[in-house]
């Protein structure tokens, strides 16, 4: 067994520590994205709703690639 | 308000709590359980009157040590037997006594705190103003300048009389900036050291500015948003630059598109949204962490009361120099052990994780600068 370098312990907590924040912060910036746009243009609630699905779909991916980062790196660090 | 209207005001209130709730309970649960709560809430006020009556006295230097003791005795003695003989009489719901009973701790905490804020306005009310403010100044502001000096004399201390072979701050600050290159190079690569200025000049601004919120009577420069959206707001642009300048508008901006062509109108807004969090996300945990920490720090010092029991410690009576003496020696111990150990911790740890996810930042700015040929397939696998 590979003895573990200690900053990648480091590294993953900064990482893994953040998933949560994101998710929900992707979210929010999406939907007030859309809010606004809304607001701007008249076309409630379309623009929103639109904003929501892609925050919602951006906090997924940075979820998926800081969990697939981490892997890789566990596996062959 | 002296402790006499105090007391007055509170009676009153948690009585009329008392009333409105055993109503209500009368009205789901039936007599015995409105019975209770009515007859938890008079034991409660009577028990608190008693208490407050004989603090009063207590701090006008009245009774003897022993007296006090007997009259705690026996108050205790007597509430307990009218809780049991309530009890035993079966004529009250016992969860509507204990009921009863937590209305008047409630309705005292909240009465402390409308008072707190209604004389000194919020946080104001149990925090010290900073010792030291200029006019026209907001505080934060001048504390982010005196974290500045303090880097600034550093810096000058140790490279004043550069020596090859270290000693004193020359020696201190070379282990700290080691440390930031060791880390650069488990996370950007050897050549990310030519960051070194950036990364670590932000990571010892916030260690110092969170560490300067230990120290009684200085502000906290990161406890203020402002603050530390600067900081992310200058990771966010230079990660971005860093990723321009070192790869060409155009490769960089592939990075944006994702791995396929086709699906680039659905990843460019997911990207940008993914990437205006991460400033947001950044700010936002500091933020909160350090002024999370300084709340609690506060209300901790505000709800145990240490300047009533070094008051009452002071107060001439026997009675009261025990209790307030043990209180307060029990609560600075608890203090200085363990909740300022954990302030240190959080400050360090939260300088930390800052400047990981900055330099996380700038080696996802620099990934695609040298497997660009991979590019697709790299991606499409990350994907899968």
């Amino acid at each position: 067994m590979a003895p573990t370098k200690e900053p990648s312990a480091w590294r993953a907590l900064a990482e893994l520590t953040s998933i949560g924040m994101t998710m929900v912060l992707s979210t929010i910036i999406g939907m007030a994205a859309g809010y606004y746009a809304d607001r701007w243009l008249g076309t409630s609630p379309w623009l929103m709703l639109l904003g929501l699905m892609f925050g919602i779909a951006a906090g997924f991916v940075s979820m998926f690639r800081a969990v697939k980062a981490a892997e890789r790196r566990m596996k062959d660090p | 308000m002296t402790p006499m209207e105090l007391t007055s005001r509170v009676t009153w209130e948690s009585g009329g709590a008392v009333a409105v709730l055993s109503l209500v309970s009368g009205l789901v649960g039936g007599i015995p359980v409105a019975a209770g709560v009515g007859a938890g809430g008079v034991l409660a006020i009577t028990n608190f009157r008693w208490l407050a009556g004989r603090v009063v006295s207590v701090l006008g230097g009245v009774p003897t040590l022993g007296g006090w003791a007997l009259g705690f005795g026996l108050r205790l003695i007597a509430l307990a037997c009218a809780t049991a003989g309530l009890m035993a009489t079966g004529l009250v719901h016992p969860l509507g006594v204990v009921v009863g009973l937590t209305v008047l701790p409630g309705a005292l905490v909240l009465r402390g705190l409308r008072q707190a804020r209604a004389e000194h306005g919020g946080m104001g009310a149990i925090e010290h103003p900073p010792i030291f403010s200029l006019p026209g100044v907001p505080d934060y502001v001048t504390y982010t300048w005196l974290v500045m000096i303090i880097l600034v004399v550093m810096s000058w201390a140790a490279t004043r009389r550069m020596a090859l072979v270290p000693a004193g701050v020359q020696n201190c600050m070379e282990v700290v900036l080691e440390q930031f290159n060791g880390m650069i190079d488990d996370v950007i690569g050897h050549d990310g050291r030519r960051y070194l200025p950036l990364i670590a000049t932000l990571g010892l601004f916030i260690l110092v500015a969170n560490l300067l919120s230990l120290i009684p009577g200085l502000e906290r420069p990161t406890g203020n948003l402002n603050t530390t959206a600067a900081c992310a707001l200058v990771v966010f642009f230079a990660y971005h630059y860093i990723g321009i300048k070192n790869q060409g508008l155009k490769n960089y901006a592939r990075h944006f598109m994702g791995p396929v062509v086709w699906l680039a109108p659905l990843m460019v807004p997911i990207e940008i949204i993914s990437h205006l969090a991460r400033p947001l996300s950044l700010s936002l945990r500091l933020f909160g962490n350090m002024t999370g920490g300084h709340i609690l720090l506060a209300i901790i010092f505000f709800l145990m009361g240490l300047d009533g029991l070094i008051g009452w410690a002071l107060s001439g009576s026997l009675g009261g120099a025990l209790v307030g003496g043990i209180g307060g020696l029990i609560m600075i111990a608890f203090t200085v052990g363990f909740l300022y150990p954990l302030k240190m911790l959080v400050s360090v740890l939260q300088a930390f994780i800052f400047v990981m996810l900055t330099m996380l930042y700038i080696a996802g700015a620099l990934e695609h600068a040298e497997d660009h040929e991979g590019h697709a397939d790299r991606h499409t696998e990350e994907y899968l």
